[in-house]
């Protein structure tokens, strides 16, 4: 592991968090036929969030100080060991694919609690819906990556993402593009992306995600603004590395590197484009049937594991 | 030797004979209605008793029997009976309780259960070559004989009768199998006897003050 | 009785403390006017001090120091009453030690006098016949420990005289117990008459020589025995009734070290002591794990009622710790004994980290419970700010228990999903149909249980207090605080140097599997956690740990510095679209927590009335009623028609029963002419 190699793969991660939102808003714009703002507005709010003044509720806890820091603590911590540009292990000796579970359900802990701190009732709404689709999808993303370490034979996602790049021709199998349909809708739910939730509405009682931050204000919802875009591109990395691990480099020469840089960010584009024709096209569900559609995510994931079980034998 | 058990006079014979007194007072106690006349029966079922095990010290020589024969004859012959009599007197005296089937039919009964333990006894345990080889289908006897007594009497003291006529009947069974028991558990099994008769008296007596008579179908209302 | 060295003399003190923290109590009700400190504050401290001791000698076990057993003469004639920690019993006397000393700790003095001195000494007593079974190596020391351990919880079980609950519960809980002690026992007698001895060494050496269908039959039995302490479904039901209605300290001990009694018991009878378990019983308790896990799980997530929520919880871990040890079974079947090995650190790691944390968990909110004055969430609320310290402990113990990744109960769910991975690689029959759907198990009961503890956390201690009552609590007394805050460290430390614990575990998985190397589990320098194969995976808690800290201790500096972030924060009511809103508009916890039930309905089946009570309008009532109820599934459906057979059963035999002498007499002389009839 080089450590210059993962410092980048780090702050990649945490510069292009922001980027990925402004980028899907913008195409959505266009395809509604307007102009959308910058796509580097983003990093304006956060910085003006970053200075604005603070103010908690009456009712917190001193663990709503807290909090933030380790929302985003950990959401840069999951940054160190996924393969963005390469499969060489970054800190992979400190997490793998069930740390990288544990932290994002640490994360949801932490976010849940936060939201209950104030006392409301649309924190508590936000709350109880937040944990209900969790509790479905979390077993899905793990079933769904689960298939691929069994074929790695090792939990390292650096490991897992050689495997399948190893062998191009189990790209195409059913249990892969099974997992990575289960995965891909497991996504979408965890971040707040139509179907789902609707990340732009103003509606209290429509809210899932932005219902927990209601009573959040100023550098804390910098922070977890900030916590949530890093989850969300840790988690299309992985998506893109881990099942369609195509350019991404082997060695850590500077040209590998590069070619590994553009395929990354040509498959960050290209997921963009999906969730912004999917939000466009599509309509937000009833709360009430997205845990059908999560727990077809979860059959799907269960289906590619067996189906992989039933063909080795 | 010669002195008791002279030559026309074989000592299997001897025991024979005490046996068949032993069985005979039984179903003579069975036979009875009137409690007084019950526990004389019991009294010279104990004598015949006595006189067994007195035999077989002699027979055998050894000390403990005798012991335990005089014992046999000092309790179960004078003092139990005396306390029995006593609580017969005291309560209500001799009357007479129906059984619950008459006496004749008592008899076949009883007379059944004669056959039924003599028979089985000879086919379970064979016919034993001591001198003491009728004792024990008898005392089978006598043991089925007694708890029949206890099944089919009314009053209380009838089935106080009745069970210290068991007791005699295993002692019996002791002697004859054993060439008796060790002293202290002879001893014992006396003191235990003693103590269970007196409480049962006395239950008894307790009994026929709170209810007025000593009819046992009475406990039913006991029922748990 | 003879003393040899440090351990036995720790050991020695350990038990007659205890037993004189036992007594103390009793004997002060002799006394006149016996002063204060005597009947509660002495045995306390006594009794705390020799569970720390007993800590001590777990340790020294661990560490490999395992003296000769303590010979106690009052055995039987010949063969004395030996006790003494050896390799498997280390891990769990050293959980027992820490989590009693804890619950002796805060074992503070409620409600009247009289009863708090009964209650201290019951719970001495407890805690003597746990060390006892833990130590014993005498078949019947062993027994009479297991039973006087049965007893005296379901005493304190039933401690409160005046509620039915309590008194039905411990009554369930000392029929079932029985029912598992009755296998137990005829299990250990069978093996002791063959060996013609009762102490542990010999039953092992006679064990191992039987042939295998009856060592299989006795292992089962002894399965029987110890799932029922284990509680594994079906036999869980004692469980969530028995331990909400102990007072918080015993509970404490009841879900952190009872319940791993179980797996003491299974582990030494059933593996140790035959050299190997019998055919298919991984499969077995794997099957039970995954159902205990998933049962725990969701009735957690739909119970309103904190400590009922904390047994439950308590059921998923026991299911966790049967797959674990089920998965080593299957594994070393199939002939992969280094992966067993790592199922079984597994287990062991996790044994002792989530008592930890359960305890803590219990006694913390136990301290929320009795300062808000009611078990039911909907009843409390707001406690983190009026009670700082026993709410610290209380969100520790939640979060380790949610899983989360640098606290105790995270390794060992790790270890599992390695050794599934590793198991599935290496490819043996019956584990590659049972690997996904344990791991799908594994992950679906973690998620619903983390759902379940964020509700105890945030109904209980965030947001506005509910009712007057919790509005007015006020923290623990300074001693049961300081006890919290320092047990908090246990469950952090057990987390963060996982690694490091693991290794310490290795002399009980060398008694279990000779020829497994634990010093693999670890890599260099002990920091990361290895499933045992140095190509495969491995975090380091620690290590993320620091991260996490570094990373958020750089934001702040960024913010504080670059942005100018004020220290101080200004409060404010919070936003309820500007209206002022009373405190019950806070959600509830059966509310938290309706779209799981919602979804888990078909399983669940909670029955649910709505009465209108006064009509206002068409569309707005004036006063409802609601009642929602989950039913109990296992006891309408299993044990329900079991006992309405046994009870049928009792009264038809009852018919004989006439109260008349004469018939019971006439039975025995019918007996007697039977027995002659058909003698032969």
């Amino acid at each position: 592991m080089h450590a210059g190699a993962i410092v980048l793969q780090t702050v990649l991660l945490v510069a292009l968090a922001p980027l990925w939102n402004g980028v899907v808003a913008r195409i959505k714009a266009r395809l509604q036929m307007r102009r959308g703002s910058p796509v580097l507005q983003r990093y304006r709010d956060l910085l003006k969030l970053a200075g604005k003044e603070t103010v908690l509720s009456e009712h917190a806890s001193p663990l709503a100080r807290v909090t933030p820091y380790l929302m985003l603590g950990a959401a840069v911590t999951l940054c160190t060991w996924t393969p963005v540009l390469t499969t060489r292990p970054g800190l992979a000796f400190a997490g793998d694919l069930v740390m990288t579970v544990a932290l994002l359900a640490a994360m949801r802990v932490l976010l849940a609690l936060l939201a209950l701190e104030a006392g409301t009732t649309f924190g508590g709404m936000s709350a109880s819906r937040h944990l209900a689709l969790s509790a479905l999808a979390e077993p899905a993303l793990m079933m769904a990556i689960f298939t691929l370490a069994l074929n790695a034979h090792s939990t390292d996602l650096a490991r897992i993402a050689a495997a399948v790049e190893a062998a191009p021709a189990a790209w195409i199998s059913p249990s892969h593009l099974l997992a990575l349909t289960a995965v891909w809708i497991v996504v979408v739910s965890e971040t707040g992306r139509v179907p789902v939730d609707n990340p732009v509405t103003h509606l209290e009682l429509t809210m899932i995600h932005e219902g927990m931050t209601l009573d959040v204000s100023g550098h804390h919802l910098a922070l977890l603004e900030w916590a949530g875009a890093v989850r969300q591109l840790v988690l299309l990395t992985l998506v893109a590395n881990l099942f369609l691990p195509w350019g991404i480099a082997d060695t850590l020469e500077p040209a590998a590197l590069g070619l590994a840089l553009l395929a990354w960010l040509g498959k960050l584009l290209l997921f963009a484009v999906v969730v912004a024709l999917t939000e466009s096209l599509t309509a937000k569900m009833r709360l009430f049937r997205v845990p059908e559609f999560l727990g077809m995510a979860f059959l799907l994931a269960l289906i590619a594991l067996t189906s992989d079980t039933l063909t080795r034998g | 030797m010669n002195l008791l058990f002279p030559d026309w006079l074989p000592r299997s014979n001897t025991v024979n004979l005490l046996a068949g007194a032993f069985l005979l007072s039984a179903l003579y106690a069975a036979a009875q209605r009137r409690l007084l006349a019950a526990i004389t029966a019991y009294q010279w079922n104990s004598v015949a008793l006595g006189l067994i095990a007195a035999v077989v010290a002699v027979v055998t020589g050894a000390r403990h029997i005798a012991l335990a024969a005089l014992l046999v004859f000092a309790i179960k012959a004078v003092v139990i009976p005396a306390v029995l009599r006593r609580q017969a007197m005291r309560g209500g005296g001799d009357t007479v309780a129906e059984p619950f089937m008459g006496v004749p039919a008592g008899m076949l009964a009883c007379g059944g259960l004669v056959v039924l333990a003599f028979s089985q006894t000879r086919a379970l345990f064979g016919a034993g070559s001591s001198i003491l080889a009728s004792c024990l289908p008898v005392s089978v006897a006598t043991t089925l004989v007694g708890l029949f007594i206890m099944v089919s009497r009314r009053r209380a003291l009838m089935q106080v009768v009745g069970l210290v006529i068991v007791e005699n009947a295993i002692f019996l069974a002791a002697v004859s199998l054993t060439y008796g028991m060790p002293l202290v558990v002879e001893m014992g099994v006396l003191l235990d006897l003693l103590v269970g008769v007196a409480l049962l008296g006395l239950f008894v007596g307790r009994i026929e003050e709170t209810l007025g008579d000593t009819d046992t179908t009475r406990l039913t209302s006991l029922k748990g | 009785m003879s003393l040899t060295g440090l351990d036995g003399v720790l050991l020695a003190g350990a038990v007659f403390g205890l037993a004189v923290a036992m007594l103390l109590p009793v004997l002060a009700t002799l006394v006149p006017s016996p002063p204060a400190a005597l009947r509660h504050a002495a045995p306390r401290a006594l009794a705390a001090g020799s569970c720390v001791l007993a800590a001590v000698v777990g340790m020294r076990a661990l560490a490999g120091a395992t003296p000769p057993p303590l010979a106690w003469w009052p055995g039987f004639p010949g063969q004395p009453f030996t006790l003494g920690p050896d390799a498997l019993s280390a891990p769990f006397v050293m959980l027992f030690g820490a989590v009693g000393a804890a619950s002796f700790a805060a074992h503070a003095p409620i409600g009247s006098e009289r009863g708090a001195s009964a209650r201290l000494a019951l719970h001495a007593g407890f805690a003597l016949a746990m060390l006892a079974a833990f130590t014993a190596r005498h078949v019947l020391l062993f027994l009479v420990a297991w039973e006087a351990m049965t007893l005296l919880s379901a005493a304190l079980v039933a401690h409160d005289t005046r509620s039915s609950r309590g008194r039905g519960a411990a009554y369930v809980y000392l029929a079932i117990s029985h029912a598992g002690a009755a296998c137990i026992a005829l299990a250990l007698f069978t093996l002791s008459a063959q060996a013609g001895s009762f102490q542990f060494e010999a039953l092992a050496a006679t064990y191992a020589r039987l042939p295998a269908a009856e060592a299989a039959r006795l292992a089962w039995w002894f399965t029987a025995g110890f799932s029922v302490k284990l509680a594994l479904l079906p036999l869980h039901v004692w469980l969530p009734m028995a331990h909400p209605e102990a007072p918080a300290p015993v509970s404490a001990m009841l879900s952190g070290v009872m319940v791993k009694a179980g797996l003491y018991g299974l582990l030494r009878f059933a593996w140790q002591m035959p050299g190997a378990p019998p055919a298919h019983w991984g499969t077995v308790l794997v099957l039970a794990g995954i159902a205990s896990m998933i049962a725990g799980a969701l009735y957690a997530a739909v119970e309103a009622d904190a400590k009922r929520l904390l047994a439950y919880s308590t059921l998923k871990n026991a299911g966790v710790l049967a797959l674990a040890v089920g998965l080593a079974a299957l594994l070393a079947e199939a002939g992969q004994r280094d992966i067993a090995g790592v199922a079984l650190a597994a287990a062991l790691y996790h044994a002792v980290g989530h008592g930890f944390a359960k305890a803590l968990a219990f006694l913390s909110v136990g301290e929320a419970v009795h300062a808000g004055g009611s078990r039911h969430l909907d009843h409390l609320g707001g406690l983190a700010n009026r009670m700082p310290r026993t709410s610290i402990a209380a969100l520790v113990s939640t979060l380790a228990l949610c899983g989360l990744p640098a606290l105790s109960c995270f390794a060992g769910e790790w270890l599992v999903f390695q050794s599934l991975i590793l198991g599935y690689s290496a490819g043996a029959g019956q584990l590659r149909l049972v690997a996904p759907f344990a791991g799908a198990a594994l992950a679906l009961a973690s998620a619903l249980a983390v759902a379940a503890l964020v509700k105890l956390y945030g109904i209980a201690f965030l947001g506005r207090p509910r009712t007057a009552e919790a509005a007015a609590a006020h923290d623990a007394p300074r001693v049961v605080g300081l006890t919290l805050l320092s047990f908090t460290a246990l469950p952090v430390l057990w987390g963060l140097a996982a690694p490091v614990m693991a290794l310490t575990l290795a002399a009980p998985l060398g008694a279990l599997l000779p020829d497994f190397d634990a010093a693999r589990l670890a890599g260099e320098a002990g920091f990361t956690l290895l499933p045992a194969r140095v190509d495969g995976s491995s975090i380091a808690p620690a290590a993320v740990a620091l991260l996490v800290a570094l990373f958020a201790l750089l934001a702040l500096a960024w913010l504080r510095g670059a942005r100018g972030q004020r220290r101080v924060l200004r409060r404010a009511p919070s936003w309820t679209c500007g209206a002022a809103t009373d405190t019950r508009a806070q959600y509830t916890a059966l509310g938290l927590t309706k779209p799981l039930r919602l979804i888990f309905e078909p399983v669940l089946r909670s029955t649910r009335e709505l009465d209108v009570l006064e009509e206002g309008s068409p569309y707005f009532a004036r006063r409802l009623r609601y009642r929602s109820a989950v039913p109990a599934v296992f006891e309408r459906w299993l044990y329900q028609p079991f006992v309405q057979a046994v009870v049928w059963t009792s009264e038809q035999a009852r018919r004989l029963q006439t109260g008349s002498l004469h018939l019971y007499l006439a039975y025995l002389l019918a007996t007697l002419v039977g027995l002659l009839l058909w003698g032969r």
